[in-house]
């Protein structure tokens, strides 16, 4: 059927449409058109390779899951009773560079983004397809050399390599560690920059800055800081490991070096890298929070640009790392007032979309449970932010368990949040067939209460004085630690369940249809899973994305309890009642068909006036 | 008044209740915050959830007022933080002139602390209630961060530098102490105590238990042991710069730049303190005080940090504990300030320094060659306290003698890894004293 789509259905995205039930996968798509291991290793495909990148970015998470579950058991109690100090100290490093430079980072950009980008633009492929299957190569060379340094001999210096620890005292394969990072961050840059390309120069006809979908607008801030910030962290990573190797003295004191410069040179690219992680997220959350309220995202515009000042300014103020050094207190003052000053595009970003629910048509299905968990989460996640953008509380705070709540709260209850509903959102068009719902409501639900039961009370045991990276702990934390283990057992089986049950919806899932959430936008333009080109022909854009209009949706929804109750009446033979229904069912007909009119014209006195 | 706030640790200084009350200001707006959101989100997840008959109708696309309101409130909001903030660590930033000075040192895994009056302690720190006490902080080995929560107060602590940390502790007791940067395999083990004392206990506590000497008399035998007085004393034929009265006061230094001949660098001067007083010790080369030769051989590697805080602290008593006093010994300079008027006899020899100090410096070589240069007429940054005519007996029977500096001898390599034999002038590599706690490979 999406093979005869009119241009009106294209620029519409099909909304007030009822869609027949689908009953078949199209024949040929970019899963099936070709098989075997060499079909997938040398694939061009932006579609397979982000398939590719979402099986060894999984396959890392569950890495980074399993450091963190043993570093929460061993913290049960005060004693480390289960691991060895350095043991410990191993797993909380692997889980960190596991976690922010084989998952985070590339997570949202590298599956998603490389699926969606060029459909959303209306695009065959990527701007440098033979990059991007690069890109996966150099994630794999870093992943693999980066697990197998960490797991034969480890490393344990924390995410953060600070020297001269890292350079010379660490035990383990530092030197190893760091070439892995050192890869990924290069798949990160390449990454980057085929989105930024493909972005300015693929667009389909009609589509221009302004009718990009958010996600697009924050997928191209992400990669702006992608290429901008990584070489930073490459040539620091670099320095490290000539450190760490010839002995020259770069970040040592005893050898000349300085350790404060380390510092800064990481957190230079550390954080920007942030929001390397979060503004993805942020991409999702646009577009499913479009979807699910069945309305335009309020105040596009704004959205659009708080990523980019987000982008910006998350360049000057990497020095709120560092308060406790010996970074000069008027230097501390400005940078302070820099990280207040990036809480305002994230504050705007967080009404604007709580303010797309008003008036909407809300549809609380699984991806819309994520995003409002998402919301809440990250809320609390940046608005915690600023005890530590104020350098009097931070001299207390800094390096304590608030700060591993602060940015779990982002990191995970945002971003992790958001890539889950993302891959909800989208896996139907992925695989072209649907999960199971209640099974994905549930694992939402499960994930929000297990992370706040987790990270909650790392706030406050935090306050209370508990530094980071402690095997061991003063007794007086103990019930704050089990509580937040606790937690994480049922994190742990909130994040299993999705594995399993999309794993069975490959085989077992109702077949999706090109357009199961009814969603406007370029990629449900076309079938699920799509061709390997993407589209049939070209797509032209006439209007703005989220073409959603909640009045007609619900005129939709009564249209269809109607008809259901027709057929369940026909079924009893009802003469009578089916007269009735008939009659009230012409009547409905009759004003749905006024309502859609008033729709078009509205939508037809937009484009006037957009155009 | 934190009563209701059980899980608040205890208040134990003066920071500490200020930095819980803005604390509790930015909680009660990510409270207040985050609540609006939450039950914003519910609010409108039910009223206008799929199926419920409510008006629909133009639902708005952006709001100029509003959106504006809802960027300017936020951003007037955190401005009262950052002020407040700002203002509450700029009024505590300097440690006020009366306060006790204690020394620390962090090494992988363990915190010492000196007492000025000689008694020193592992992991525990006592201090006086009541009366500022001000840490000064080094690191052996790699970076620790010293953190009393009850103080509500953190520092780094790095090797190769002096970090500072004050605070008034104001309750009686003990508090726990941590180093909250991690620092390697046994980084939560690196703990302690702060234990705050009634003045007269500690008092008391200071008189007991080990207390050899005073650190400035520890520093003084050190000074002696380990030939620093060879050179640095009135009755030294070696021209050097006297230290009595330097500290806390300005002095003039040249800060050598690569490739440039040391008399065409310009002098500035910079406050001898702490830090001045130890990387002139471990790192000679970095600030030369203006007028002399680059002389002095690095003793990093030869004196733990511990060793260079004495020093310190007796240099620090020269003068009268930071201020100079008119104690100062015989042969100042009264016209020229404290840093003048040192005879030099002719080059310096590896064996003269050897004699003087017992080792073989790891800079020997800027050493020897720059002091083996022809002698030239010194640069005219300084005219005072130098008699231009050379060797001429100046008041107090001391011989002066013109600022040498040799353009043509390399000068210090920057970062110091004078043992690399880098350094051309045939002199020792001196590798015993790279300093480096691991050999390198």
């Amino acid at each position: 059927m999406s093979s005869t789509l009119t241009p009106e259905q294209e620029s519409h995205g099909g909304t007030d449409d009822l869609q027949p039930f689908p009953t078949e996968i199209p024949r040929e798509h970019y899963l099936n058109v070709e098989y075997g291991w060499k079909s997938w290793l040398f694939t061009l495909d932006h579609k397979r390779i982000a398939i590719l990148y979402l099986i060894s970015i999984t396959f890392m998470f569950f890495i980074g899951g399993l450091a963190a579950t043993l570093v929460r058991l061993n913290l049960l109690t005060p004693h480390s009773e289960l691991l060895r100090p350095q043991t410990y100290n191993k797993m909380f490093s692997m889980h960190g560079i596991v976690m922010v430079f084989f998952f985070l980072i590339p997570a949202i950009p590298a599956i998603l983004g490389n699926f969606l980008v060029p459909m959303m633009l209306g695009a065959k492929d990527l701007a440098f397809p033979k990059l991007n299957l690069l890109s996966w190569y150099l994630y794999m060379a870093g992943a693999l050399v980066g697990i197998g340094a960490m797991v034969y001999g480890g490393v344990d210096t924390g995410w953060t390599f600070y020297a001269p620890l890292s350079t010379q005292y660490a035990y383990g394969n530092v030197a190893l560690t760091i070439v892995g990072a050192f890869l990924a961050g290069f798949s990160s840059i390449l990454t980057g920059l085929n989105f930024i390309v493909t972005t300015h120069k693929m667009r389909a006809p009609g589509l221009t800055w302004f009718r990009l979908p958010l996600f697009i607008w924050s997928i191209y801030a992400t990669s702006l800081i992608q290429i901008l910030a990584t070489p930073v962290l490459a040539i620091t990573l670099l320095l490290l490991a000539v450190e760490r190797i010839f002995q020259v003295g770069v970040f040592d004191p005893k050898m000349g070096g300085d350790p404060v410069l380390m510092q800064h040179f990481f957190w230079f690219y550390s954080h920007p890298a942030v929001y390397i992680m979060v503004l993805p997220g942020m991409a999702v959350v646009s577009e499913i929070i479009a979807n699910g309220a069945r309305r335009p995202v309020f105040g596009y515009k704004m959205v659009a640009f708080a990523s980019l000042a987000i982008a910006v300014i998350s360049f000057l103020v990497w020095g709120h790392h560092m308060f406790t050094t010996t970074q000069s207190p008027y230097a501390g003052m400005i940078f302070s007032f820099l990280s207040f000053l990036v809480a305002i595009p994230s504050a705007i970003k967080v009404f604007n979309w709580t303010a797309t629910l008003y008036k909407g048509s809300i549809r609380l299905h699984t991806p819309m449970l994520y995003v409002l968990g998402f919301i809440g989460l990250f809320t609390i996640g940046g608005l915690t932010g600023m005890h530590l953008a104020s350098i009097a509380v931070d001299l207390h705070m800094h390096d304590t368990y608030f700060i591993v709540a602060h940015f779990h709260y982002i990191m995970v209850g945002g971003t992790v949040m958001a890539y889950l509903g993302g891959i909800h959102f989208w896996w139907p068009k992925m695989t072209g067939r649907l999960y199971n719902e209640v099974l994905g409501k549930t694992s939402a639900i499960i994930i929000f209460l297990g992370f706040n039961l987790t990270f909650f009370p790392q706030f406050i045991v935090g306050y209370q004085g508990m530094p980071r990276r402690y095997a061991t702990y003063a007794p007086e934390f103990q019930v704050l630690n089990v509580l937040s283990s606790a937690g994480a057992s049922i994190l742990a089986v909130g994040f299993m369940l999705p594995f399993f049950y999309l794993l069975w919806s490959l085989k077992n899932g109702k077949i999706a249809g090109p357009n199961p959430f009814n969603a406007t936008g370029l990629e449900w333009q076309t079938p699920s899973p799509p061709p390997t080109l993407n589209f049939d022909r070209t797509p032209v854009v006439t209007i703005g994305p989220y073409a959603y209009n909640p009045e007609a949706d619900e005129l939709a929804d009564a249209l269809e309890d109607v008809e259901r109750a027709r057929e369940d009446y026909e079924q009893t033979r009802t003469v009578i009642a089916v007269t009735n229904v008939q009659d009230a069912l012409a009547r409905e007909r009759e004003e749905i068909r006024e309502r859609r009119e008033d729709a078009r014209e509205r939508a037809q006195e937009e484009r006037d006036r957009d155009a | 008044m934190w009563d209701f706030l059980a899980f608040i640790p205890p208040q134990a200084s003066t920071a500490a209740a200020p930095i819980d009350m803005l604390a509790l200001f930015i909680t009660a707006v990510t409270v207040f915050f985050s609540l609006l959101i939450a039950l914003a989100i519910l609010y409108f997840a039910i009223k206008y959830r799929r199926g419920n008959k409510v008006d629909r109708s133009n639902p708005p696309h952006e709001g100029i007022v509003i959106e504006t309101l809802w960027t300017l409130i936020p951003f007037g909001i955190v401005m009262v933080m950052f002020v407040w903030s700002t203002t509450l660590y700029f009024s505590s930033v300097r440690a006020p002139k009366e306060a006790m000075e204690i020394y620390v040192v962090g090494k992988q895994w363990m915190w010492k602390m000196q007492h000025p009056q000689g008694r020193w302690e592992m992991n525990e720190l006592h201090v006086p209630v009541g009366r500022p006490v001000k840490l000064t902080m080094t690191s052996e080995d790699v970076a620790h961060a010293f953190f009393v929560p009850a103080f509500r107060l953190k520092m780094d602590v790095y090797p190769g530098r002096y970090t500072q940390l004050w605070f008034t502790p104001t309750k009686v007791g003990t508090f726990h102490l941590f180093c909250a940067e991690f620092c390697g395999t046994n980084h939560s083990g690196m703990v302690g105590s702060v234990i705050v004392m009634e003045p007269e206990d500690y008092q008391q506590w200071l008189n007991t238990g080990n207390v050899p000497m005073t650190m400035a008399s520890q520093g003084e035998a050190l000074f002696r042991q380990h030939g620093c007085s060879g050179c640095h004393s009135p009755n030294s034929s070696l021209r050097a710069p006297l230290l009595e009265g330097i500290y806390g006061k300005p002095v003039p230094v040249q800060i050598p730049r690569g490739g440039v001949p040391l008399e065409r660098v310009e002098s500035t001067t910079i406050i001898a303190d702490d830090r001045y007083i130890h990387d002139s010790i471990v790192l000679p080369e970095k600030e030369i005080a203006a007028g002399f030769r680059p002389i002095m051989p690095t003793f990093r590697g030869r004196l733990s940090e511990e060793e260079v805080m004495k020093l310190v602290a007796y240099i620090k008593s020269l003068s009268g504990g930071g201020n100079a006093g008119p104690n100062q010994g015989a042969g100042v300079n009264p016209a020229g300030g404290p840093m003048e008027r040192r005879p030099a006899t002719g080059p310096v020899t590896r064996e003269e320094i050897q004699t003087r100090t017992g080792f073989t410096p790891g800079n020997m070589g800027d050493i020897t060659t720059a002091s083996e240069a022809t002698p030239e007429r010194g640069p005219a940054f300084r005219g005072q306290g130098t008699n231009p005519g050379g060797g001429v007996m100046g008041e107090g029977g001391i011989i002066r003698d013109p600022v040498r500096n040799d353009p043509a001898a390399p000068r210090n390599q920057g970062t110091g890894t004078g043992a690399n034999g880098t350094t051309p002038g045939g002199a020792a590599t001196g590798g015993t004293a790279t300093g480096n706690g691991r050999t390198p490979q």
